[in-house]
């Protein structure tokens, strides 16, 4: 093992981060290698260096000016968003969904236009016929029949 | 409500909850505000709280998109919005370095001044070196060092919050205190007896 590894494995094992089997490793060399034996020494003493640094502690009230900057969370958005991605996985699905109910309503539509049947009745007497006469009374074409209907008598 | 785990206080931050949120914040502010202190060498206290309330702010934001992983941290996932934050920061060229001859009221209380003058100006002094030499390490070296050294967390956690593997949070580790050790001058090393008794004691 290399000065450099053991000595990052003196680190390691400071940290409580090393495994048996590089420990076993470490200790071996370790034992012929005083420098690196140093090095123990030296990662302690940095981290005893920073522990000068004060802990800074938020002013009181902190929590209380960030809840007020929070902003409005789109609550019904979300549910809204998360039924469309239900819908999401299965377009096929939606599409024929989709088109079921065009047909239903094309059904309903066509119902709506069809006239009611009409009663049943006699059938030798008509009730009402509706007939198209092109010569209605009073115009110039009816006076106009009858003067020649007249003349040929 | 305070005895809710954080996971559960996020999830329930993501549904709109600021009570959730408050608690959560209450939890973390005070690990949060040490980070960025730390990371940035703020010499304002005002402006590490104004960074911290953007993290929460942020992490505010990101709440629906979080997903509670076992073992993963939530304090974890703060720290690395924290970590985002910070280096956005920095790119902005807004730092200003623990190298600045400022007063830091991060290191030292208002109310230490009246203590003892010369232990005070001393203790100012070596913890002037100390974020100066923080502030000189590589981002990554001094994000894996802070989070081990002030908050703790073991080499998984550290990988998850910088996003990178446990084996390079080793590497990164031993870099960056060899770095410091290399910065720190042999006077400015030795701590002070009354407040470190045993850290040269301390056995292979």
């Amino acid at each position: 093992m290399r000065c450099r590894k053991a000595k990052q494995l003196v680190s390691a094992r400071k940290d409580g981060e090393l495994d048996a089997a590089r420990g076993v490793a470490l200790r071996t060399h370790l034992e012929d290698c005083p420098a690196c034996q140093q090095a123990a020494d030296d990662w302690a003493g940095v981290s005893a260096a920073l522990a000068v640094l004060e802990t800074p502690e938020p002013r009181p009230g902190f929590t209380q000016r960030l809840i007020v900057r929070l902003p409005t969370r789109q609550i019904g958005r979300s549910v809204w968003s998360e039924w469309l991605e239900a819908l999401r996985p299965a377009p096929l699905a939606a599409d024929g969904l989709a088109l079921a109910a065009g047909m239903l309503m094309a059904v309903w539509m066509n119902g709506e236009q069809r006239q009611p049947a009409p009663p049943p009745g006699d059938p030798t007497q008509t009730v009402y016929v509706e007939s198209f006469d092109p010569l209605p009374d009073g115009s110039a074409a009816a006076k106009y029949l009858s003067i020649v209907t007249e003349s040929g008598r | 409500m305070t005895d809710r785990p954080d996971d559960e206080l996020v999830l329930a931050a993501a549904r709109g909850d600021p009570g959730a949120f408050a608690f959560l914040v209450e939890r973390h502010h005070g690990a949060l505000m040490q980070f960025v202190c730390r990371f940035l060498g703020l010499a304002d206290r005002n402006q590490a709280e104004d960074l911290a309330q953007d993290v929460f702010l942020a992490a505010w934001k990101a709440a629906p998109t979080f997903r509670p992983r076992p073992g993963v941290l939530v304090l974890s996932w703060l720290l690395r919005i924290a970590t985002n934050i910070c280096l956005n920061y920095r790119r902005g060229a807004c730092l200003r370095v623990a190298a600045s001859l400022d007063r830091d009221p991060c290191a030292v209380p208002e109310s230490a001044d009246c203590a003892e003058p010369e232990i005070t100006a001393l203790a100012q002094e070596r913890a002037e070196c100390v974020r100066a030499a923080l502030a000189e390490l590589p981002p990554m070296q001094r994000a894996a060092l802070i989070l081990r050294e002030y908050h703790d967390l073991s080499y998984a956690e550290i990988a998850e919050v910088i996003d990178t593997s446990v084996s390079a949070v080793e590497a990164l580790l031993f870099r960056g205190r060899s770095r410091l050790r290399d910065l720190l001058t042999a006077e400015e090393f030795e701590p002070p007896p009354q407040v470190f008794p045993d850290w040269r004691a301390e056995s292979l």
